[in-house]
């Protein structure tokens, strides 16, 4: 399967890569202080996790579909979106803390640290979907000659 | 194979956009009044069918013909108001020679860094905002210019630590204003070398208190690389040279012990560093006439500068608010006299006061192990405390009772314990500077009491005692100019060596004159409520405690100042002091007069016994700390309690929580809600607190609605279907305006809205100076004025709540938000807190007070623990929010005035929140001193502890940002996940618990009570609706929604006709 992968194809899988990096900081954020759980962490992870699986499922399909398969090119749309949710999600949470953490409440060591696991796991998560972006214009899989 | 790339590609990407647009639109959409508030924006508005704002409206003076809004006329109303703050709030302390006033015309030199940029405001809190007038235009010009002047405050990069500084506004476009200024001729060289160094020394007009403080003052070298010959243009501008020291004050940080950066020639903060000491004597090469300006709202250590014969003045100016500086000028030109008296104890070294001994950062020894509490939003503070070992001896309490002590032989006073500036022996002279209530004027007055002062005792019909003592004092001019002067009244309690803690002296209450021209004379009425002079007793009535007024002789004077105060009754005493002991006056008061426990019966007819035991360490844990006695001030004084062990599992479990169990099998069937009878919250406007007509309203809600404006409640009004209430945003910051510009108003159905497209729209109310600058004024008419306008502020602006002033204690001068409080003494805060709360309400502005209570630093401040004596707690804090929140002054027979809204502390009381302490909410606020009103808690605060927050008395959560009654915001979970004990908040949550439904009721009769009576009902009627606007940032984010969803689809379309034909072509 390897020897058919491109360099959209590893592009692809260091998304995945980068969604479990999201995923493992967007539970460590949740996890730092009970007053910063995510109300809906059960289901950020699920979102985050199918993320993940879709963007393996992208890069090895076309291996064995095609290049430009229609299972990897929604894999990859659905994998942008699922990412995006939870940025989203984790943003529209954070919003408060992060505007305290600049202005009155800046002494909050706790906060800071669930801001930092939260921006490095939202920022996986958008590299994640520039790449799925890139890797979507080029060539997910060498074709035979 | 490229076009299936491509439209894949391309597909990826709208996706992406996609999701932002949502991303952004959600975020937006979460916190639309925020966006509002700074933006200019009005996103949803509140309609009405029927003709409404009948109910409060602006003073004809800031109104055009028509009723539209003059916003030129308010701001110069405001310019007007906040000159007067400065002028009657300025303390003259020193006028060796009359060197003051300096006469219109003369040429003077500006000195310190601080003389081009002062300290106006704070960089956090009561920041001032928008076009200033700074000190060099008020000396030198005669019109604003605030499209170049306006005012800036620091932030900080929270990755690189560089510091950037940013305007308040971008620009201001509006009007100009004309002021007659003091006509100095300024030394244009100063400004601009202080000008240019101001890119090295950075300074701002808003700044804040720092942990490492560095004045950054610039040294001579400094100067002279600027410009090798500046001192050439002293001959020109050598009338008088004014030389400008300031410390900040804000939110968040304190000044620490000995926390300053290293060589700079000081040791501790708030004490003059070697650039700024020769910035002084460089003043004395400029000039024969040397003025030192003390812009700050903590005590200066100034002592030095006291007792050197070559600086002829000083003048404390506090931070004077965008316009102050003209009231400033003011004084130094002699236009007016000044007549402020110092609203703190001024000590020759800060670290003398006893409460320094525990301040700062203190952590329980085995806090990790016992403490188990998170730390809610704010961080893990549940750890952390203070011992306030010093008892009842705040500020100048100390301070003159030592003194007293001292001249009396009592108490091992003239002892080595607590020296910091005394050569030998404590030694008052020493040890002080300038004591609390002094101040200075251009002339000299007289004071004597007219007549006997008249005793008056009686009984209401609900068991309480209304004693008052009215001092009839005439007061005349014997000088040469005009000018004013507070008439402040002090009395001293009968002390017993060992007995009950008692201070030597106490402000009790106070007045000021009119102008007086020389020679006139005025008699001012000076009436003070006894129950002031009483003392606690936790130990009363075998340990119910309560207030005691001991038989004995009591005496009362007029002074100026509390250390002249005592030393004229020392002097009515016999004691060797010379004062003027005619001044004073003796009364022996006995169970004749009054009982003893007389006031232990509150105005409400409520007994008063010990409500909060758990503030005292040595409740849980007997004889660990002891607190300062004047009994032995050697052998009591404090020391440091660092590192203390909890071993009480009753402490540890206050300390991790575990307040109140939600109950879920109690019988709620005769708690009425869902009645469905018609009443309607507009009907309300009017109706008293104990009208039925309150349970008719508040029976027709749903449980989980009353939950709701009980939960999320603070910042806005939840729309309620029952009783026709519309979510509505009600509340702002803060204590020096409303923090909302005109232009973004809440309410742009008012007649007099200021319109969008106004030039002046873009002014921001919050101007005027900080509090204590307020409080030193000593005129209560004063403070309601600065109230009253506020108030109409809150009619410009749409905004019925504001989270202000600020009512902690001065505890002790490094406190970094001393400037957003008013004193070290309870009477000047509270006589000034009710006087601007009242004349809020004037306007239908809810002031509400913060931060209930002992808010007393702000290092740790969320969730630290000050622990105390109640003695302590009742007669120094608490006594500040009790003036303010009785409001005798203005009650009649029919009517109780009281105050309507108090924002709580995110400290505790001791072990326990004061957000939980049913004490301190229920049985203190309410029932003693009748509160009948909205009581948030601060931001975010004790979100883990829902249901003793929601039983204790509090009414409400402060939730900014966070409401949204059915839409993105729920009583399921979400932010109050985490309960400590282990519950799952939820609307059913007080399903089972009969006392959490009362509480919840009786929450929402005082919030709606307290909006009732508010500014808000201009805009109620039958037909009140809300309605969404199409704002740009919402047609932006919803346009990019549309569009990326359609190039997501067609891309996604035209990907898949694309892979068709190439199957096809194959």
């Amino acid at each position: 399967m390897l020897k058919k992968f491109t360099v959209g194809s590893w592009l692809t899988l260091i998304a995945a890569i980068a969604g479990v990096v999201g995923v493992i900081f967007m539970l460590r954020s949740s996890n730092i202080d009970t007053a910063y759980a995510y109300k809906t962490v059960g289901s950020l992870t699920l979102m985050g996790v199918c993320g993940v699986i879709l963007c393996l499922l992208a890069a090895w399909s076309p291996t064995r579909f095609g290049n430009h398969d229609i299972i990897s090119s929604f894999g990859a749309v659905a994998a942008i979106g699922l990412f995006m949710a939870v940025v989203g999600t984790m943003i529209a949470d954070r919003v408060l803390m992060i505007a305290g953490l600049f202005s009155y409440n800046s002494q909050n060591m706790v906060g800071w640290s669930v801001f930092y696991a939260t921006v490095t796991g939202a920022v996986a998560f958008v590299i994640g979907s520039v790449l799925l972006i890139i890797a979507s214009f080029m060539k997910n899989a060498k074709e035979a000659k | 194979m490229k076009r299936t790339g491509l439209w894949r590609g391309l597909t990826s990407l709208m996706c992406f956009f996609l999701a932002l647009s949502i991303i952004v639109g959600n975020v937006l959409e979460a916190n639309a009044q925020t966006i509002d508030t700074y933006m200019g924006t009005q996103s949803e508005r509140i309609e009405s069918d029927g003709a409404l704002y009948d109910k409060f409206t602006p003073s004809e003076e800031v109104l055009n013909e028509d009723g539209t809004g003059n916003s030129h006329a308010l701001i110069q109303k405001a310019i007007d108001l906040n000159r007067r703050q400065a002028y009657e709030g300025s303390v003259l302390l020193k006028n060796e020679n009359n060197v003051l006033p300096l006469a219109s015309g003369a040429n003077v030199t500006l000195l310190g860094i601080r003389s081009h940029k002062p300290v106006l405001g704070s960089a956090f809190g009561v920041k001032v905002w928008g076009p200033v007038i700074n000190l060099e235009q008020a000396l030198r010009d005669n019109r604003t210019d605030f499209a170049h002047t306006i005012s800036d405050s620091a932030s900080t990069n929270w990755a690189t630590g560089e510091t950037t500084i940013g305007l308040t506004m971008e620009s201001w476009t509006g009007d100009e204003f004309d002021f007659d200024g003091a006509g100095y001729g300024v030394n244009p060289t100063m400004i601009d070398v202080y000008d240019k160094l101001l890119a090295t020394y950075h300074h701002e007009y808003n700044e804040g208190a720092e942990e490492v403080f560095d004045p950054r003052e610039p040294s001579l070298d400094d100067l002279a690389s600027v410009n090798a010959n500046y001192k050439d243009s002293f001959a020109q501008y050598g009338d008088a040279a004014i030389v400008v020291i300031s410390r900040a004050s804000g939110e968040s940080h304190d000044y620490l012990p000995g926390g300053v950066v290293e060589g700079l020639g000081f040791t501790e903060p708030l004490a003059l560093s070697q650039n700024e000491r020769d910035a002084i004597e460089l003043a004395k090469e400029c000039s024969d006439k040397v003025i030192v300006l003390i812009n700050s709202s903590a005590s200066i250590e100034i002592a030095d500068l006291k007792n050197d014969p070559e600086v002829d003045a000083i003048l404390w100016i506090g931070a004077p608010g965008a316009y102050g500086m003209l009231g400033v000028a003011d004084i130094l030109c002699g236009k007016v006299s000044p007549s402020g008296g110092l609203f703190d104890i001024f000590a020759a070294k800060n670290m003398s006061a006893p409460a320094m001994q525990n301040m700062g950062n203190f952590r329980y020894a085995n806090a990790d192990g016992v403490v188990t509490r998170g730390g809610g939003m704010f961080g893990g503070n549940t750890g952390m405390y203070i011992m306030e070992a010093e008892n009842i001896y705040v500020g100048y309490r100390y301070y003159e009772t030592r003194y007293y002590d001292c001249v009396a032989g009592q108490g091992n006073a003239d002892s080595k314990a607590g020296v910091y500036a005394s050569t030998g022996n404590w030694n008052y002279d020493e040890e002080v500077a300038y004591g609390f209530g002094y101040g200075l004027s251009y002339t000299t007055f007289s004071f004597e009491f007219e007549g006997e002062p008249e005793f008056k005792a009686g009984r209401n019909a609900n068991g309480a005692i209304d004693a008052t003592a009215t001092f009839n004092v005439k007061v005349t001019n014997t000088g040469d100019v005009a000018g004013k002067t507070s008439v402040q009244i002090y009395g001293q309690a009968p002390y017993t060596l060992g007995g009950l803690e008692k201070s030597a002296i106490q402000l009790l209450n106070y007045d000021k004159t009119q102008v007086l021209q020389p020679g006139e004379s005025e008699v001012v009425s000076v009436v003070c409520d006894l129950q002031y002079i009483a003392s606690y007793d936790v130990n009363l009535n075998n340990g119910e405690g309560g207030y005691v007024l001991d038989p004995g002789t009591y005496y009362f004077t007029v002074g100026n100042g509390a250390h002249a105060a005592l030393q004229n009754i020392m002097a009515k005493q016999g004691m060797a002091v010379e004062a003027n002991a005619d001044n004073a006056f003796e009364r022996e008061i006995d169970e004749s007069f009054i009982e003893r426990t007389a006031f232990s019966i509150s105005k409400t007819g409520e007994k008063i016994v010990n409500q909060i035991p758990y503030a005292d360490w040595n409740y849980y844990q007997p004889g660990e700390v002891t607190y300062l006695s004047r009994a032995d001030w050697n052998a009591t004084w404090p020391k440091t309690y660092d590192k203390l062990t909890l071993t009480s599992e009753q402490l540890i479990d206050n300390l991790n929580g575990k307040y109140y169990t939600i109950k879920t099998d109690d019988d709620t069937s005769d708690i009425i809600w869902e009645e469905d009878n018609g009443t309607k919250f507009y009907e309300m406007w009017g109706v008293d607190y104990d009208d039925p007509k309150w349970e008719e309203l508040i029976n027709n809600m749903t449980l989980e609605e009353a939950q709701y404006l009980a939960t999320y409640g603070g910042p806005s009004i939840p729309g309620a279907s029952t009783i026709g209430t519309v979510e509505t945003y009600m509340t702002e910051n803060a204590g020096n305006g409303v923090a909302v510009n005109l232009n973004a108003s809440k309410d742009t159905g008012a007649p007099w809205n200021i319109a969008a497209d106004d030039p002046n729209g873009n002014w921001h109310p919050e101007v005027f100076g900080n509090s204590p600058l307020t409080a030193s004024s000593f005129n209560p008419q004063l403070c309601y004025d600065l109230g009253a306008f506020v108030g109409e502020e809150s009619l410009f602006t749409g905004i019925p709540i504001l989270w202000g002033p600020g009512l902690n204690t001065h505890r002790h001068a490094y406190n970094g938000r001393n400037g957003e409080y008013y004193s070290e003494d309870p009477i000047l805060s509270g006589v000034t807190a009710m006087e601007f709360a009242v004349g809020a309400l004037k306007y239908g502005l809810i002031a509400a007070p913060k931060h209930y209570a002992f808010n007393d630093q702000e290092t740790n401040r969320s969730g630290v623990a000050p622990y105390m004596t109640e003695q302590r707690a009742r007669e120094v804090e608490l006594r500040a929010y009790q003036y303010a929140f009785e409001a005798t002054k203005y009650d009649t027979p029919e009517f109780d005035q009281g105050m309507r809204g108090l924002m709580i502390s995110f400290s505790k009381i001791g072990s326990v929140e004061c957000t939980a302490s049913v004490g301190m909410m229920t049985n203190i606020l309410a029932k003693e001193w009748g509160f009948r009103g909205y009581a948030v808690t601060d931001i975010y605060d004790d979100f883990d502890i829902y249901g003793a927050v929601l039983t204790s008395g509090t009414t409400c959560y402060d939730t900014r940002g966070m409401a949204g009654f059915y839409t993105n915001t729920t009583l399921d979970g979400g932010r109050f996940d985490g309960q400590v004990d282990g519950s799952t908040v939820n609307s059913e949550i007080f399903s089972g618990d009969a006392t959490a439904q009362n509480a919840i009721k009786a929450s929402v009769h005082k919030i709606l009570f307290a909006m009732s009576q508010s500014n808000l009902m201009n805009r109620y009627d039958a037909s009140t609706r809300v309605v969404k606007l199409p704002v740009f940032w919402r047609t932006a984010y919803q346009t990019a929604e549309y569009g990326f969803g359609a190039l997501m689809v067609c891309s996604a379309v035209l990907y898949l006709v694309a892979k068709l034909r190439k199957k096809e072509v194959k």
